[in-house]
């Protein structure tokens, strides 16, 4: 009888174990997401945090405050505000208008593709998309609420059991806010372009002109060399670099790290959906692609820290032919059906 | 037929018989020992230092490094019997501080006597398979800097073996090199590093063997032949005389810097 009760004790010790998370509801249950498009796996390393796998309830929450005026100071702006879902959740604005109308310093960068990313900002501030959004939030020229206000908001509009359903608690906090909203920009994939169809899908109908064949062969030679940082597939490299906008560059990575060799580097920009999100660069001082390709061609300034894929004596050197070409394969990185979402 | 009626006894004498048997069974598994590698950089007799105009090709360019990034495979290390243990993997190298993690190589090895080690400078057939449209990567595809290692003509292969870039100045310009290397125009273009012998070391099971390696990045560019950046430009992906000399001076390129046994 003692050895069937010490048996008994052991697997009772054992199964008392193995749940300790009694936080949760017991109804909680939510759908894993599901993405509307196929992804072409092999070029694209998603990044989902492991304490933050997309579900439907999740996504559809993240989408509802996304557009919520209710996380900013006097519900002034939403993130929609500045980052336009119909441009591919970019800015046409060279610098948007963040609290009190003050003018951002930085372009808006498109929120299209975040699954692909390792860091976020232009300057790499974040290394976490959690991070970067609960930043927002808190930050004065942005948002400039504080997070006891923006829960207190949230359960007067009785967004409770929406919270519940998608994370299988009443409690609202900074970090479950912070995942809904991750969770629905992780969601949005853009990967169906003209290229995608051709190049992935094997999709007759989507055949590349001459002259965009002739950009894409220029985009990958090393006479263009644009390849080297913007990299087939997601068409941004998870790095940063110096492209010789100034001869004297702005702090750019280097406010993050302190390192002298990081003066000036900024991250690169994803091409995608690229013919709709003018203007160009971290300043957004460029209006057009074709004012980008001058830039290249001709004007590209040294400093110490210029990236080595750019030409140091003062660009590519393009004929108008090359970069209507260049711009014409540009041109088929936009996705029309995820545009018209 | 009779039932077997079984007590605590005869189920906790099974439980030991078949504890028994298992641990019999990965007998082999005590015959393991560890291999570290340990990838070091110099420049001819300078440590490694980036973003600093301290060396000087022989081709007469005071020059600095930016990027160092290359591959690793189809090692095998040379025992004490003449016979040879191939690791079949691959390494992959990002010698800037944010990649400090890329360092160390550590494999299981079996216990025993080595005096050699031999490897690719690049990726051997099996990790650098050319690919048509939609066919998979030969390496792992969750790996940002694997991917960016993409070497855009796929009928020879992936991936660049090595990016190797920086500035030199010539005359009152400074310009950009980049050495980066791959297959083209059907040429491999990966270099076998032969054996670089090393003290008879025996290692026992359970102790770690260590092998520091230290790439020379002078060599590419100096020793045998003189790489003239002017000359080459840089575009060199699909210059297979640049490649050629890239192949022939990286041979020498690699030295065991010491072996030490840690237990």
């Amino acid at each position: 009888m003692k050895k069937a009760l010490f048996l008994l004790a052991l697997i009772f010790i054992f199964f008392s174990c193995t749940n300790n998370d009694t936080s949760v509801s017991k109804q909680y249950n939510p759908t894993p997401f599901q993405f509307s498009q196929q992804i072409p796996e092999r070029d694209f390393p998603l990044y989902i945090p492991a304490d933050n796998p997309l579900t439907v309830e999740g996504v559809e929450l993240g989408k509802d405050l996304f557009a919520n005026k209710i996380l900013s100071v006097d519900n002034e702006l939403s993130c929609t505000s500045c980052h336009n879902p119909d441009k591919a959740f970019a800015s046409n604005n060279r610098f948007d208008k963040g609290y009190k109308g003050k003018l951002m310093t930085k372009n808006t960068m498109s929120l299209t593709n975040l699954i692909f990313n390792k860091y976020f900002g232009w300057e790499g501030s974040h290394s976490s998309l959690e991070e970067a959004i609960l930043s927002t939030i808190e930050n004065k020229d942005e948002f400039h609420e504080n997070w006891d206000n923006v829960i207190v908001k949230l359960l007067d509009a009785g967004y409770a059991d929406k919270f519940s359903k998608a994370f299988g608690t009443d409690d609202i906090t900074p970090n479950l806010v912070a995942k809904a909203i991750a969770q629905y920009l992780r969601s949005n994939v853009s990967v169906n372009s003209k290229f995608d169809r051709a190049y992935y899908f094997e999709d007759s109908s989507a055949r590349f002109t001459p002259l965009e064949t002739k950009g894409y062969e220029l985009f990958l030679s090393e006479k263009g060399d644009c390849f080297h940082c913007h990299r087939v597939g997601p068409f941004f490299d998870n790095r940063f670099h110096n492209n010789g906008l100034d001869a004297h560059p702005e702090k750019g990575l280097a406010h993050v790290t302190n390192e002298a060799s990081d003066i000036g580097k900024f991250k690169t920009g994803s091409l995608r959906n690229i013919a709709i999100t003018a203007p160009y660069m971290h300043d957004g001082r460029f209006k057009t692609l074709k004012e980008v390709l001058d830039f290249y061609s001709d004007h590209v300034n040294y400093s110490s820290t210029l990236d080595p894929n750019m030409n140091h004596e003062g660009g590519i050197y393009l004929e108008e032919d090359e970069k209507e070409a260049i711009i014409a394969f540009l041109n088929t990185l936009t996705d029309e059906k995820y545009l018209k979402k | 037929m009779k039932a077997i009626r079984l007590n605590f006894f005869s189920i906790l004498t099974i439980l030991i018989f078949f504890s028994f048997l298992y641990s019999g069974c990965n007998k082999q598994k005590d015959e393991t020992a560890v291999l570290k590698v340990i990838f070091d950089h110099k420049v001819k007799d300078r440590n490694l230092e980036f973003y600093k105009f301290i060396y000087k090709a022989k081709a007469g360019y005071p020059y600095k490094i930016v990027t160092l990034r290359y591959f690793n495979s189809d090692f095998e290390l040379y025992k004490d019997d003449n016979s040879i243990l191939k690791l079949d993997t691959f390494h992959y190298r990002e010698a800037d501080k944010a990649h400090e993690y890329t360092r160390e190589m550590i494999l299981d090895i079996p216990a025993g006597t080595y005096n050699g080690f031999s490897f690719i400078h690049g990726l051997g057939d099996k990790y650098n398979k050319p690919i048509k449209g939609t066919e998979k990567h030969s390496l792992p595809n969750t790996v940002d800097e694997y991917l960016d290692m993409y070497w855009p003509w796929q009928d020879d292969g992936q991936y660049h073996y090595m990016k190797y870039e920086g500035e030199y100045i010539a005359g009152n310009d400074t310009l950009s090199f980049k050495l980066h290397m791959g297959p083209t125009n059907g040429n491999k273009n990966y270099i076998t590093i032969d054996k670089l012998p090393f003290d008879d070391t025996t290692v026992n099971p359970g102790d770690t063997m260590v092998i520091t390696l230290v790439l020379d990045l002078n060599e590419f560019i100096e020793n045998p032949e003189t790489y003239d950046f002017n000359k080459f430009g840089k575009g060199i992906m699909k210059n297979q005389e640049a490649q050629d000399i890239l192949k022939k001076n990286g041979k020498n390129a690699y030295s065991i810097k010491k072996v030490e046994i840690l237990k």
